[in-house]
């Protein structure tokens, strides 16, 4: 099962005026198995101030990312965003359970796979022994049932992989597309 | 001698106060006009004369200085009543007005109705008030409303999996000491056989599981432990196999090999 793990990645950027979005599909190890980007959006000023400070999280959550999921045949296992987009208030789907994995400063827990809950949506989760803990943030619409099964499968990943390093190759993609134009 | 030169200097004070203030020189200076004695000028009497009104001057003469000549002279008019013929007219063509007398016969009594002694209360109950509307005023017709395109569309999405792939993937390396030693010593024994180096002179610097084909480039991060492996588009789906990464001691060269056959 944890061969057929699925990770979505998933990073929107603002350029300009512009939006664009683009979500990586890897397997356990990292390794593409799809990518699909979004034509960037721009705004019109009447959109901009309708919407006012909701614009973003609306591209970003409700036109980007559902328009990129339904690229998808099936629902990733799991669906990874950068941290800032979690705190924006995400509020995710309940088919694929949206996280943030980041690199933590505290000390490392006792033994791998060993987990520790800061607060109700947040877990630092020891993926390698002497290493730093990962801390693992849920969206809101991640119960703790699903927050329990998440953090085992990102732990096979885990033990292939770096789960944060996916984020940078999918910013760096789209930079790279951009620059294209 | 001291009250004689007193005596002495008081007669020189009195002398000199005597000199100051004795009568000064005074003139007489002419206050009159210097001959020029009025002079009386006699107008001609005018006189007008009105219907009934007979009209003349109270002043006929004005006084004037010699040797201005008279340009204008103000007169002030008095009238006083000559005789009079309107009261004649007004007396010959008088009438005298005679009113006529009532007639007796006419005259006859009215009589007052009676107060009632109480107010009668009306038994009809009134009906209900009525709205109406007026006819004369058009209704205000709605406006138009402007629907303005502001919902976001769905972008068009492109699938660029070579873009991605283009990228160096990160693989995390295998925690060596954790492996079972017949295992460790299989690896190794591959490894010595793949690079023909001897297993002294060798430092292994980790064990990876990356895909077994489509490997384009290899990168080692000494800091991180990591191992950034370009692929190309044929590692998508490839078997992960166990691939050992060392540096001979001798030369520093780095030496890698695929440790277990797929």
């Amino acid at each position: 099962m944890a061969d057929n793990l699925k990770l979505a990645y998933f990073v929107a950027l603002k350029e300009g005026a512009s939006y664009l979005g683009g979500l990586l599909l890897t397997d356990i190890a990292g390794i593409p198995l799809d990518f699909r980007y979004t034509e960037p959006i721009t705004p019109t000023r009447i959109q901009a101030v309708l919407y006012g400070k909701a614009l973003e999280p609306h591209l970003k959550e409700e036109v980007i990312q559902k328009t990129l999921l339904k690229e998808l045949k099936s629902p990733p296992d799991l669906f990874i965003l950068p941290l800032a987009e979690l705190a924006g208030g995400w509020h995710g789907e309940a088919r694929c359970p949206a996280l943030a994995v980041q690199r933590s400063q505290d000390p490392p827990l006792p033994r791998v796979g060993e987990t520790f809950r800061a607060s109700p949506r947040e877990v630092l989760l020891q993926v390698a022994d002497g290493a730093a803990p990962l801390r693992v943030v849920f969206a809101h619409s991640v119960d703790l049932a699903a927050q329990e099964q998440a953090l085992a499968k990102l732990l096979e990943a885990a033990y292939q992989m770096d789960p944060t390093e996916p984020l940078e190759r999918v910013a760096m993609a789209l930079q790279t597309l951009v620059k294209q134009g | 001698m001291v009250g004689g030169r007193f005596r002495e200097a008081m007669a020189d004070v009195a002398e000199t106060i005597r000199r100051v203030f004795q009568d000064p020189p005074a003139r007489t200076v002419d206050l009159g006009l210097g001959g020029k004695a009025p002079r009386t000028v006699t107008l001609p009497t005018t006189s007008a004369r009105t219907a009934g009104f007979l009209l003349e001057p109270v002043m006929g003469c004005v006084p004037m200085l010699e040797g201005v000549p008279p340009i204008s002279v103000g007169f002030h008019w008095e009238a006083s009543l000559q005789r009079e013929a309107g009261w004649a007219r007004w007396a010959a063509g008088a009438q005298v007005c005679v009113l006529p007398l009532f007639p007796v016969e006419k005259c006859s009594r009215l009589e007052v109705p009676p107060l009632p002694r109480r107010a009668r209360a009306r038994e009809a109950v009134p009906g209900g008030f009525r709205a109406r509307t007026l006819p004369g005023l058009d209704p205000l017709s709605a406006p138009r409303a402007g629907g303005a395109p502001f919902a976001l569309a769905a972008p068009d999405v492109h699938q660029a999996l070579e873009q991605a792939m283009a990228l160096p993937v990160a693989f995390v390396g295998e925690d060596i000491p954790k492996l079972s030693k017949a295992l460790w010593m299989r690896y190794t024994l591959k490894l010595v056989r793949e690079t023909g180096e001897n297993i002294r002179n060798l430092e292994v610097l980790g064990l990876y599981r990356i895909p077994s084909r489509g490997t384009r480039q290899i990168n080692h991060q000494a800091t991180t432990g990591r191992l950034l492996v370009s692929l190309g588009p044929e590692a998508v789906g490839a078997q992960r196999a166990p691939f050992i990464l060392a540096r001979k001691k001798n030369d520093d060269a780095i030496v890698c090999c695929f440790v277990e056959e797929t």
